[in-house]
């Protein structure tokens, strides 16, 4: 019997079979909310989630380009600090579930809970999309020294700053990944996390007249 | 969704994918360029500990540094004939230096060598030396006679001094304490909190 499943992709092929699946999922998801979802910022909430974490997984041939840092920063911008740390949290721990759980995923989650508490703090001075930008490349660097931090758990505080140094190219991957996602997705985010609820409260109260006794 | 693609969308995704393809290149580079600073020894050569792992700082250290040239076949210690070999308290090896330059009291010839550190609160010399070659299980074994000074170590890790021979008239062991020639023997000397001690063959 031939193993069908069995052979080795070359990792070019297999990260732009992950990006075509991504893609996929994006766009339907994206077009199935267009049309259920009114705008019900619970809903939004959980898309934004299984954004993040299909996002994460499927970029993960590539060290730290993934769309997260940018989707729990422009949440905590444009809906709120909570709402950043629960996706923050559920992403963290769901996408770990496939690319290793450990002491790392609640620092993790705690720097990415952070990034969108500094986007809700600055929401309002974050108003042009060039300081958006420079505030995504800031947080590619912030979140991965937080979570560099968690080194400390298994080696000294000598080794803390060799780690980071030898980090810095990592580092960049992240901030230009970062600016990328940013780039791309502040507009079409920002629509859907500003989107008020449209259809349901739709019970005609304006054309409600009481008749007169 | 992605009415609005402009030329940010274009040249951003085009210096992400330029980035991602040349990574490893600038990866390669970056740990090469960044190597000295990154090492995880101590590279002050004001430091009595220069050269030892800096978590070792303010820690009593010993060294053992052997001639390459005359280290005697018999040695039990030929395991640390390359490069200088790191154990901490628990005998545990940490890293040997492979480029020994930076090294306490280093001279030519003693690329080789020893060093068990990370001690505290010792104040006799020689029950420091005793302690702190007894972790490694019997590598750093010490031989030594009872003399009218107190003890005089004539081998240490196997290589007996007065086994050398070669272009000098006499060899012995030679201690150091935190960088100069200690001026009183190993039993008569007390330990500072900051102490590297360092034997090396001197000949006359």
């Amino acid at each position: 019997m031939v193993a069908y499943h069995v052979f080795d992709l070359n990792p070019v092929v297999s990260l732009l079979l992950n990006l075509t699946l991504l893609g996929v999922i994006c766009w339907s998801l994206f077009n199935i909310e267009k049309k259920y979802s009114n705008g019900n910022k619970f809903v939004i909430l959980g898309l934004l989630a299984i954004t993040g974490i299909t996002g994460r997984i499927l970029m993960s041939p590539i060290p730290n380009v993934q769309p997260v840092t940018v989707i729990v920063l422009l949440a905590g911008i444009r809906m709120g600090a909570k709402e950043s740390i629960f996706l923050a949290s559920v992403i963290a721990l769901f996408s770990n579930l496939i690319l290793g759980n450990g002491i790392w995923t609640i620092y993790q989650a705690a720097a990415w809970s952070i990034i969108g508490c500094l986007g809700a703090l600055f929401s309002n001075k974050l108003d042009t999309s060039m300081k958006l930008i420079l505030f995504a490349g800031i947080s590619g660097v912030l979140f991965n020294w937080f979570v560099s931090v968690s080194i400390l758990h298994s080696v000294g505080f000598d080794m803390l700053i060799p780690y980071l140094i030898v980090g810095i190219p990592y580092d960049l991957l992240h901030v230009v990944g970062n600016i990328t996602f940013m780039i791309w997705l502040s507009n079409p985010l920002t629509e859907i996390m500003s989107r008020e609820i449209e259809n349901n409260l739709n019970f005609e109260v304006n054309e409600y007249e009481p008749k007169p006794f | 969704m992605f009415e609005n693609i402009g030329r940010k969308h274009i040249i951003s995704v085009v210096i992400l994918v330029a980035v991602i393809v040349a990574f490893p290149q600038i990866n390669k580079l970056w740990l090469e360029s960044t190597e000295e600073v990154r090492s995880s020894l101590i590279t002050s050569e004001n430091n009595t500990h220069y050269g030892l792992p800096s978590e070792w700082e303010n820690t009593q250290v010993i060294c053992i540094h052997f001639p390459i040239e005359d280290v005697t076949s018999n040695m039990t210690a030929s395991n640390f004939t390359d490069g200088i070999t790191y154990f901490d308290v628990s005998g545990s090896e940490i890293l040997i230096n492979e480029s020994s330059e930076a090294l306490v009291n280093y001279s030519e010839g003693r690329d080789s060598g020893v060093c068990v550190g990370g001690f505290e609160n010792y104040t006799a010399g020689f029950n420091f030396m005793l302690e702190a070659t007894n972790v490694t299980n019997g590598d750093i074994e010490i031989g030594y006679d009872d003399g009218e000074w107190g003890p005089y170590i004539h081998t240490i890790a196997g290589l007996n001094a007065n086994d050398l021979t070669g272009n000098f008239s006499g060899a012995y062991w030679s201690l150091y304490h935190n960088g100069i020639t200690s001026d009183v023997g190993i039993g008569d000397l007390v330990m500072l909190e900051n102490s590297v001690i360092v034997w090396e063959i001197a000949t006359w």
